[in-house]
């Protein structure tokens, strides 16, 4: 993200003009943005010619001017890596009436103002990981089996399917057994393909062919073969970052195996997602050896950061997404508490896998210094 | 006390169908059906191969083939010629049944083989070859499921027995998960095969070192009942102890102790049990045929778990709720008119777009199809590998008849008494290893399920994790919108 300029103070109002340069970045705004901030950018009106009364249909003219816009509502589409931010008009102009509703799209490469009346240190960190060019590593995988393969990207913020590919490939009952060879080459060409059209080796610091049994390394040969038969020159000259790793399944959840590979981990240890698979990992052994001291769930998290039990927090950035103003400052709180206190905070994206998991299991835990073990059976009221 | 029903709550828009055993009470079977119900004793018996990875599971069936002369001298005589020729003599007999190029090449089952045989008089034996490598575990359960009975085979050399058995933090054999999946899914019987006896000199010390430790886990471990276990002492390489027809060139060593069995023997002693009261069509889909002619464009394969199959007789695909036309059955490549419950067959498909043909769909009667769903409620019990406990999110591989698909653990209902069934905990904050609970399971796609006082076989479920069988049960309830 390349930040033009900028005129804050921590906790208290202010703004940043940047511009998104990938759609992680574009990640990053959507998060920024809150109910209530003014949000400026280029944006197309389309203005109704205001001489009614007349016989003739009103005609109508699409204007490109730049608004600002006081945010009610964010959405984030990933098809496309753009946000939309729905709101009232805040700009004095002859071409749009003030307070008239308006969505601005932002995307890749379109210069955003953003105005916020308080900056805390959830708004900074995230700044500061944005403008960071070093976190932009990216991976690249294809988890394959027997007839399903799925093609994903797993980048600073998002993990994204650029593909799945099925297909039914003969079993070993009597007659069918012929075809297998065809069935098998027909669906390496199409996975292959998919490969070959969204992996940007430009951007990506290896591609990992994984999965369960032998498939991995027949599908590798075949890829090899077929970058020269194909001509795909940019997979020929890369190919020694194509690594081998074994993953339990095809399904896209199987990628926190990959991401724990140790040759894939050498490569990739200072990428966000995989410390936050490390860092679920490291939960989800706490609660398999010392349950007391692994706990999930908002309100048994507070509880134990009220006795200054939390050493690390794993939280989601949909926690500090929520329109319940109240609510988000109390999560930040809790983290810069925590922060101030020696722990870790590890805030989740939840487009990567292991964010949606931690989503499901309410979005906040925490591991403790020590273990809790009466509060950790105790029964205790919503937050 | 609580119960099920009091605890899972009601959300919009979506019924919870619970198992009734009074479902198909309107249903009318046809004389020929009925008959297959009421006397199984003609038709196929399916047997699934299942023990360790090397315990010589291939190799004993290529000589089970033979036996019952499913294989014949030439073919016999091709394998070892090939099998030479590529420098893997060894594997001669389980070239019989590892047919495809790359498990030749590595020398280890991938996908089970299905190859079938006269077993005696009235019966055709269906063996179903299972790999035993612990990342091919998918496989072995597709397989078994298709089994009413099974045979597990075990390594008796020094080390081997041991080595598969092994259940330590750093290894796993699979020797257990394989016993524990056959129990779950439901075979009858189990005929435990001490392989490799040759080289242990047919010792009876030997032979009843593993059976006494194996009894042990079988029995009470696993919760197979003495009766359904058979122990049989073999060598697959040399062909020892296999059939009646060779007992004459039984070794010496072996004939002086040993009164049991063949292993022949012990699978024509196999008995399906009573199949119950008739109930509509239900085949899972079990493989995709493209390329035989006689079938057509439209053909799968798969074992009718229940009702029947005939020639012109109109069903629905589901889930995806398409009607078809069966256009020919055949039965290892013969044309029959008519397949009862039980019988492994291909079937040629007409009036249907292949594409809705998948592994894991099931064919089933035009008026009595399952309902697809992509929300179920499940009973079972974890294992012994599960190390991180279940929680609510935590993601899953749902395995069911010929069905395979990632799902996610909605909700933990209860953990209920493994034995009684009476709830211990109402939502519970997780489940751990040898628990029983109840769950709400989320699949990604639609599957066809039935709760277990419907269909014994459809109702079956393992869930895997890591590569790893963590829980196996039954539906107990399906969610319908």
């Amino acid at each position: 993200m390349k930040i033009t300029s900028r005129a804050f103070e921590k906790n208290a109002k202010g703004w940043i003009k940047f511009v998104p340069e990938s759609a992680d970045d574009v990640w990053h705004a959507y998060n920024l943005i809150a109910v209530d901030d003014e949000v400026e950018c280029a944006t197309m009106r389309k203005l109704k010619n205001e001489h009614a009364g007349e016989l003739r249909e009103s005609s109508s003219k699409v204007v490109k001017l730049t608004l600002r816009v006081r945010c009610e509502d964010v959405e984030y589409d990933a098809e496309g890596a753009t946000i939309r931010v729905k709101g009232q008009n805040k700009t004095e102009c002859e071409e749009v009436k003030l307070n008239a509703y308006h969505t601005l799209e932002i995307g890749i490469g379109r210069a955003v103002k953003i105005e916020k009346t308080a900056w805390d240190s959830v708004d900074v960190g995230r700044l500061e990981e944005a403008a960071d060019p070093s976190a932009t590593a990216d991976l690249a995988a294809v988890l394959i089996v027997d007839g399903l393969a799925n093609v994903v990207l797993v980048g600073a913020t998002q993990t994204i399917v650029k593909g799945k590919i099925e297909a039914s490939m003969p079993r070993k009952r009597g007659m069918a057994l012929m075809g297998y060879e065809k069935a098998e080459t027909k669906f390496f060409s199409n996975v292959a393909s998919v490969v070959e059209r969204h992996v940007d080796f430009d951007r990506v610091k290896c591609l990992v062919i994984a999965g369960p049994g032998f498939t991995k390394d027949t599908f590798t040969d075949f890829l090899k073969l077929e970058a020269v038969r194909k001509n795909w020159k940019t997979l020929q000259t890369n190919f020694s970052r194509v690594i081998k790793a074994h993953a339990s399944s095809a399904y896209v959840h199987s990628l926190s195996e990959v991401l724990e590979n140790p040759t894939v981990r050498a490569l990739i240890s200072d990428t966000k997602a995989a410390s936050e698979v490390k860092a679920l990992d490291d939960f989800f052994e706490m609660l398999a050896n010392d349950p007391a001291r692994a706990f999930y769930g908002p309100a048994h998290v507070m509880a134990a950061h009220e006795l200054n039990a939390i050493d690390k927090l794993l939280i989601t950035d949909t926690v500090f997404r929520t329109r319940n103003v109240a609510q988000r400052k109390m999560w930040v709180r809790v983290t810069e508490e925590v922060t101030k206190s020696g722990g870790i905070v590890h805030i989740f994206s939840s487009a990567h896998a292991s964010g949606e998991q931690l989503e499901q299991i309410t979005g906040a835990a925490a591991i403790l210094r020590f273990p809790l073990p009466d509060l950790a059976d105790a029964e205790l009221p919503a937050l | 006390m609580e119960t099920t029903e009091t605890l899972v709550k009601e959300f919009a828009a979506k019924t919870r169908v619970g198992g009734d055993a009074t479902a198909f009470a309107g249903y009318e079977a046809s004389s020929a059906e009925r008959a297959a119900y009421t006397s199984p004793e003609g038709g196929d018996v399916h047997v699934v191969i299942l023990g360790h990875v090397d315990a010589g599971k291939s190799t004993l069936s290529g000589r089970l083939m033979y036996a019952l002369k499913a294989v014949d001298d030439r073919a016999m005589h091709k394998n070892v010629r090939d099998s030479k020729a590529s420098g893997k003599s060894s594997f001669a007999w389980a070239w019989v049944m590892d047919c495809r190029p790359e498990e030749r090449e590595r020398g280890v089952t991938i996908d089970v083989s299905m190859k079938r045989c006269v077993l005696d008089g009235h019966r055709q034996l269906v063996v179903l070859d299972a790999p035993g490598h612990k990342d091919f575990v998918p496989n072995a359960i597709s397989g078994a499921s298709q089994a009413d009975a099974g045979v597990l085979v075990i390594d008796g050399a020094m080390g081997g027995f041991e080595n598969g058995f092994a259940a330590t933090p750093g290894h796993t054999g699979q020797t257990r998960e394989h016993a524990r999946l056959a129990r779950a899914l439901g075979l009858h019987s189990l005929i435990v095969v001490i392989n490799k006896m040759d080289c242990v000199e047919y010792g009876e010390e030997r032979f009843r070192f593993v059976v006494d430790a194996l009894q042990n886990f079988l029995i009470d471990d696993v919760g197979f009942s003495q009766e359904q276990l058979t122990f049989v002492p073999v060598s697959g390489i040399e062909g020892t102890n296999i059939s009646p027809d060779d007992a004459a060139a039984l070794p010496d060593a072996l004939a002086s102790w040993y009164r049991g069995p063949t292993l022949v023997d012990a699978l024509r002693a196999v008995k399906i049990p009573s199949r119950g009261a008739p109930k509509p069509l239900r085949m899972p889909i079990a493989d995709i045929i493209t390329e035989v002619r006689s079938l057509g464009g439209a053909a799968c394969g798969g074992k009718i778990e229940a009702g029947s199959l005939m020639k012109g007789q109109k069903l629905l695909v589901m889930p995806a709720n398409v009607s078809a036309t069966v256009k020919c059955v055949e039965v290892d490549g013969i044309a029959v008119d008519f397949a009862p419950i039980g019988t492994s067959v291909d079937v040629g498909l007409s009036d249907v777009d292949s594409r809705h043909l998948e592994v894991g769909s099931v064919l089933c009667h035009a008026s009595h199809p399952i309902t697809p769903t992509d929300e179920i409620e499940v009973r079972v019990l974890t294992t012994d590998m599960l190390r991180v406990p279940l929680l609510k999110g935590s993601r899953v591989v749902l395995h069911s008849h010929m069905l395979a698909c990632d799902a996610t653990i909605e909700e933990l209902v209860a953990q209920v008494d493994t034995v009684t069934g009476d709830v211990v905990k109402a939502s519970p904050r997780c489940i751990t290893r040898e628990q029983s609970a109840i769950l709400r399971i989320r699949t990604s796609r639609n599957i066809c399920v039935e709760p277990v006082e419907i269909s014994p076989t459809l109702s079956r479920v393992t869930l895997r994790m890591n590569g790893k069988t963590m829980a196996l049960g039954v539906v107990t309830a399906i969610w319908r919108s």
